[in-house]
């Protein structure tokens, strides 16, 4: 959870730095009393990270592990996605935002 | 404020207003008036098929300005925009190929804070980075 707070201001500075149209959007599981995430977790989630206006999903049937390579054995799971909803790399663990930032720079010619 | 594309559109559709091309079809739009105050004028609502008299066109509760921002049709009550705001983005021509990187994926549907049952393929047009985990 307290890498998910830090993560509006990465999202400042990551487009005022590259000038690509970008956001990062969250995903949860399962809820805060650990059963299947609901509505109600997602906004109480979007609270938490310090931006209600941050686009946050329940997946309790977990279905993006389904559509990407993740598989749920470890927290968090971190996907780069492109504008043609490309999946451009997976990654799993804390620290694997800044992979995935760069994986985005290095696909829009940035690096 | 119209997003830039919407503005875009926009302003192709007022240029043919009153243009000697379409004078026919257009002569009565006037693109200094807005009759329904909906912030598109009269000539924008006749060349995208609205009424002029009316903000809400579809009648789904959202003015047609409001529709043109969040991409949905101001002519189909049944296309509403999301509750929190997103935009309507999916191009319609994106297909999926697999769950694999490099894969273009799946346009899985997702309940939001909002309570809207969301496409993923909406938000296309943009990079992302998706962070699933749970919420304890």
């Amino acid at each position: 959870m307290q890498e998910a707070v830090g993560l509006p201001y990465y999202q400042e500075d990551f487009i005022a730095e590259t000038g690509l149209d970008f956001s990062f959007m969250f995903v949860i599981f399962a809820g805060f009393l650990g059963y299947e995430a609901t509505e109600e977790d997602c906004a109480e989630y979007a609270e938490h990270i310090g931006n209600p206006d941050f686009p946050v999903f329940a997946d309790g049937e977990k279905r993006l592990h389904d559509a990407t390579p993740m598989n749920g054995e470890s927290h968090p799971e971190v996907c780069a996605i492109g504008p043609d909803m490309t999946i451009l790399e997976c990654w799993s663990g804390h620290g694997s935002v800044e992979t995935a930032l760069d994986k985005i720079r290095e696909t829009a010619g940035l690096l | 404020m119209h997003s830039p594309a919407i503005v875009s559109v926009l302003t192709l559709l007022a240029a043919g207003c009153g243009s000697d091309k379409g004078e026919d079809a257009t002569a009565a739009c006037d693109e200094t008036s807005d009759a329904d105050a909906d912030g598109l004028s009269d000539c924008e609502e006749e060349a995208l098929g609205l009424d002029p008299a009316n903000d809400d066109t579809d009648g789904d509760g959202l003015t047609d300005s409001e529709e043109l921002d969040c991409g949905t049709s101001a002519l189909d009550a049944d296309d509403t925009c999301y509750t929190c705001g997103w935009g309507k983005n999916d191009p319609g021509n994106i297909q999926a190929t697999g769950a694999e990187v490099n894969d273009v994926m799946e346009n899985v549907a997702l309940i939001d804070q909002c309570g809207d049952r969301v496409n993923m393929y909406d938000f296309a047009g943009a990079y992302h980075v998706m962070y699933m985990t749970t919420a304890g």
